[in-house]
């Protein structure tokens, strides 16, 4: 498989008619009320564009946005506040530790490609493993009796983990694309 | 102020596209802003045996150090009257020299590991996969590559490493199929018109039927050749014009086939021969990004030509352009000699002024081509004139020296106006624009030429002056297909923010995240992961990555507002980004954001972070989950980060220029179009979504029904 690709479909292109957020879709925030202040922006100088009087030159307008560019950008949200990951003790250490837990507890088979990775038993539905740092995310395919196949992805550039919560095929109609989804289906069903 | 002289440098340039520009426009007022023609079109002299040169005294060398055996955390080499040496690293340096890293190991600034204020480190995680790919070791996701497989990924701002290069050299040297290639019969044709399967049968057999009407016809007239029976019968003379050049462009394809096999690019036994199947597109499109040639592959005239070249000639191309890279890192330069297309054209066909700047005694110097003159010193500090001096460089040194390898080096002094504080400013002049709706009612493209295309400026202010540093192509929104929230497609203006913004923040290894309305099925892949193909979640326009929407690289536009707690600062989506999507920079449009080549932007920031005070944040969490459900399974998509950041103190200012509005409208239409010859449901338009993520769209595959084209 090669590293890079060609081009690639259009995400502004195809069919996503029902491609509204499903309760279980869980974006990131995106600060829309409050605007992000520079934290230093109250010093004097600091932080602030230049502006003239500062590192720009005389006769500069500094950055002080202009009347029509305040009125051309009415849709601008206020920049996300960030916010530091969380530090590793030793991001230097040769392995890593990748934890992976299930919900409901039930037995599960963790594959990775055509290998299986682990299994699951419902009493202890966590499986942690050791990876070699920066070795590519491992691709997890969780297979469970009476539930959806689940794909997630465990990063081996730090210790990382994650909870799936499994999804019976009765509750697949909450899921994000589900609907467009079957579309999808029942047009490739009508081109046969 | 004349004509800038177009170096011989130029002609090796990592950039020779942008600087081909510069030679597009000399002398042309008003003339079409020509896309770049190719990557690297190096015109290397033929590596024949060569002339015998009379003894001359050694030159004296002020720069070269005495021999050393240091330890060897300080070794470093230079090449001093033809004799490769270990010298002092330490030495050299307080020599006022610069060490160049040429280690495999290598990164460049803006990927590297950052610290704390507290002194702890704060790891770049896509470092790790840079390199990785860099060394044809691992794919876009850090896994490892499967035997044999390589990476070709300089078009996409990742140049192989040495060791990589130095792999080419002795493969290359070893093949003794390169003189069965016909040269002449390959440079016969402008290119070679390539079908799909099916038409492809078709035209072949048009072709056939061509050749026997019109063998009919000049054995009937009795005449020795087809050309005689064009001269003498004008009712031939198209047919034969034709037939002609399909039997050049054959003959052509013959010779590609062979040059391609020769160079371990085309499967033989996948290929059938005489035609474009997916062995041979996938071999030409390998070629193209192994030589830096622009194109997709497609026969163009820049690809034949790099296919006439000596395998040699091509990998000392691409030495010296890997070589340029290491340089403008080494030495924190960015200006390449593309100034000069920041300033006006001149009056009456005269050419563009050569870009100065003021030094102390107030005199006008040229703004210096720096990453050429470095990779000069650097080439020639390791002796490296020709191709067969690299492969000489290659066969002393054994791949396990690429792990420490540096040379020491003088790089051109930098100009008065270098500092760590430089007064920076970038622009980005959006050229020629229309507003107006590109399709008339029957769905015809309406012509909407441009003479000036969008332009990437970075200037410094001083003394006084604002000196441009660079001018690069880049890319301003324009009319782009678009899903409204109805689940229909509809033409909408995705307009650049005109005015001034400020770059803030720096991102490297950016994550875009998609927007809701993102289709699902292309968030799905199928990837080789541990001996089977399971379908994935595909994160490669997330990133962060070289193929994400964002590309290696991001400086977020952001709008500064004065509030009572302080400046407040508003993000409208748009970014100045690397781009996977190279061929993009060539006159077609984004969905707001300026695109850049990843190498480019990568130098760009780099530089940027290298002249102005910047606070290194390190990772940023991001904590992205989204699940979603496809074709009877459940795929989750994690984006733990948002990428490396830097805080540039205080932000650096960006403009956004107007342009030059053509056409009726002078203001972008800010509804939904509707397709023309598309029957929608409902007759009420939707509302447009105006989220920031909607800007960068990731480039996605050209959309040939809403792209501009360069005339």
């Amino acid at each position: 498989m090669k590293a890079r690709g060609v081009f690639r479909t259009c995400l502004g292109l195809a069919l996503a008619a029902s491609c509204r957020q499903s309760p279980v879709d869980r974006t990131t925030p995106v600060a829309t009320e409050t605007a992000s202040y520079a934290r230093v922006a109250t010093q004097r100088g600091a932080g602030a564009p230049p502006s003239s009087g500062s590192s720009a030159s005389k006769g500069e307008s500094g950055d002080t946005p202009s009347k029509a560019a305040i009125a051309a950008a009415p849709t601008a949200k206020a920049e996300d506040d960030l916010q530091s990951e969380e530090r590793e003790a030793n991001p230097l250490s040769e392995t890593v530790t990748l934890t992976l837990s299930i919900s409901p507890p039930v037995k599960a088979q963790v594959m990775w490609g055509s290998k299986q990775l682990a299994r699951i038993a419902p009493d202890n539905p966590t499986v942690e493993l050791q990876r070699p740092r920066n070795t590519g995310p491992l691709d997890l395919e969780i297979r469970a009796e009476g539930f959806l196949p689940h794909h997630t992805r465990l990063y081996s550039d730090r210790n990382d983990k994650v909870s799936v919560h499994l999804v019976r095929p009765a509750e697949a109609s909450s899921l994000l694309g589900y609907r467009s989804s079957a579309a999808a289906a029942a047009a490739k069903g009508k081109t046969k | 102020m004349g004509v800038l002289p177009l170096r011989s440098v130029a002609v090796y340039s990592l950039l020779p596209a942008l600087l081909a520009g510069v030679a597009c426009h000399r002398g042309r007022s008003g003339s079409p802003a020509q896309a770049p023609a190719a990557y690297s079109a190096p015109t290397l002299p033929a590596p024949a045996a060569r002339v015998e040169e009379p003894i001359l005294p050694p030159r004296p060398d002020p720069d070269a150090l005495p021999e050393a055996a240091p330890p060897a955390e300080h070794r470093a080499i230079q090449v001093v009257a033809g004799k490769e040496r270990v010298v002092d690293a330490e030495q050299a340096v307080q020599r006022g020299q610069t060490l160049v890293d040429l280690s495999d190991g290598w990164a460049p600034y803006i990927l590297q590991d950052g610290k704390a204020a507290d002194g702890a480190l704060l790891p770049n995680r896509y470092r790790a996969v840079f390199v990785g790919l860099a060394n044809d070791r691992s794919d876009g996701d850090g896994q490892a590559l499967p035997p044999g497989e390589r990476n070709y990924l300089e078009l996409y701002g990742i140049p192989p490493s040495l060791s990589v290069v130095r792999a080419r050299f002795l493969a290359d040297v070893a093949r003794t199929c390169e003189a069965s290639v016909d040269k002449a019969r390959l440079l016969a044709v402008d290119g070679i018109e390539t079908f799909g399967h099916t038409t492809e049968k078709k035209e072949a057999n048009k072709h056939r039927l061509r050749g026997l009407r019109l063998e009919a016809a000049r054995a009937k007239a009795g005449l020795a050749t087809l050309e005689e029976l064009a001269g003498a019968d004008p009712r031939y003379a198209g047919e034969v014009k034709t037939h002609l050049r399909v039997e050049a462009e054959r003959a052509a394809f013959v010779e590609v086939e062979k040059r391609l096999a020769c160079e371990g690019l085309l499967d033989a036994a996948k290929h059938k021969p005489g035609t474009y199947d997916a062995p041979m597109r996938s071999a030409v499109l390998d070629f193209q990004q192994k030589n830096g040639v622009f194109a997709q592959a497609d026969f163009t005239r820049a690809t034949l030509e790099a296919m006439a070249r000596p395998l040699l000639a091509n990998d000392f191309a691409t030495l010296r352009r890997v070589l340029a890279e290491r340089a403008a890192h080494a030495g924190n330069f960015v200006e390449d000699g593309t100034a000069i297309l920041a300033m006006p054209l001149g009056k009456h066909g005269k050419p563009r002024a050569i870009p100065t700047y003021r030094t102390a005694e107030g005199k006008a110097v040229p703004v210096p081509d720096l990453v050429g003159q470095a990779t000069d010193a650097l080439m020639a500090r390791l002796g490296l004139a020709s191709p067969e001096d690299a492969l000489a460089f290659f066969r002393r040194h054994s791949e396990s020296d690429f792990r420490w390898l540096r040379v020491a080096v003088r790089f051109p002094d930098p100009p008065e106006y270098y500092g760590p504080k430089m007064d920076l400013v970038a622009e980005i002049d959006r050229g020629d624009v229309w507003y107006d709706f590109p399709f008339d009612s029957k769905g015809n493209r309406l012509p909407q030429p441009r003479t000036r295309y969008p332009t990437f400026n970075l200037y410094v202010r001083w003394r006084g002056e604002k000196v441009p540093l660079v001018s690069w192509r880049t890319t301003i929104g324009g009319w782009r297909s678009e899903l409204a929230a109805d689940g229909e497609e509809y033409f909408r203006y995705k307009d650049s923010d005109v005015g001034k913004r400020v770059w803030r923040h720096i991102v490297s290894a950016p994550v875009w995240l998609p927007p809701p309305s993102s289709p699902l099925a292309s968030m799905v892949k199928t990837k080789w992961v541990a001996g089977g193909y399971p379908r994935v979640v595909n994160y490669d326009e997330t990133g962060p990555g070289f193929l994400s929407a964002y590309g290696l690289v991001a400086g977020i536009h952001v709008q500064a507002k004065q509030r009572s707690q302080g400046v407040a600062y508003f993000d409208n989506g748009i970014r100045t980004h690397g781009s996977f999507d190279y061929m993009s920079l060539r006159g077609r449009f984004s969905h707001g954001c300026h695109r850049l080549y990843n190498n480019l932007a990568v130098r760009l920031f780099s530089f940027v972070l290298g002249h102005r005070h910047a606070k290194v944040l390190g990772p940023m969490a991001l904590g992205f989950r989204r699940v979603f459900y496809w074709d009877g399974e459940v795929y989750e998509m994690r984006l733990p980060t948002r990428g490396f950041y830097y805080e540039l103190e205080p932000p650096l200012p960006v403009e956004t220029l107007k342009g030059t509005i053509a056409g009726q409208l002078q203001q972008p239409m800010t509804e939904y179009v509707r397709k023309p010859g598309v029957t929608y449901a409902s007759s009420k338009l939707p509302t447009v979504s105006t989220g920031p993520e909607s800007k960068a769209g990731g480039g996605g595959h050209a959309d040939p029904s809403a792209e501009g084209r360069a005339p």
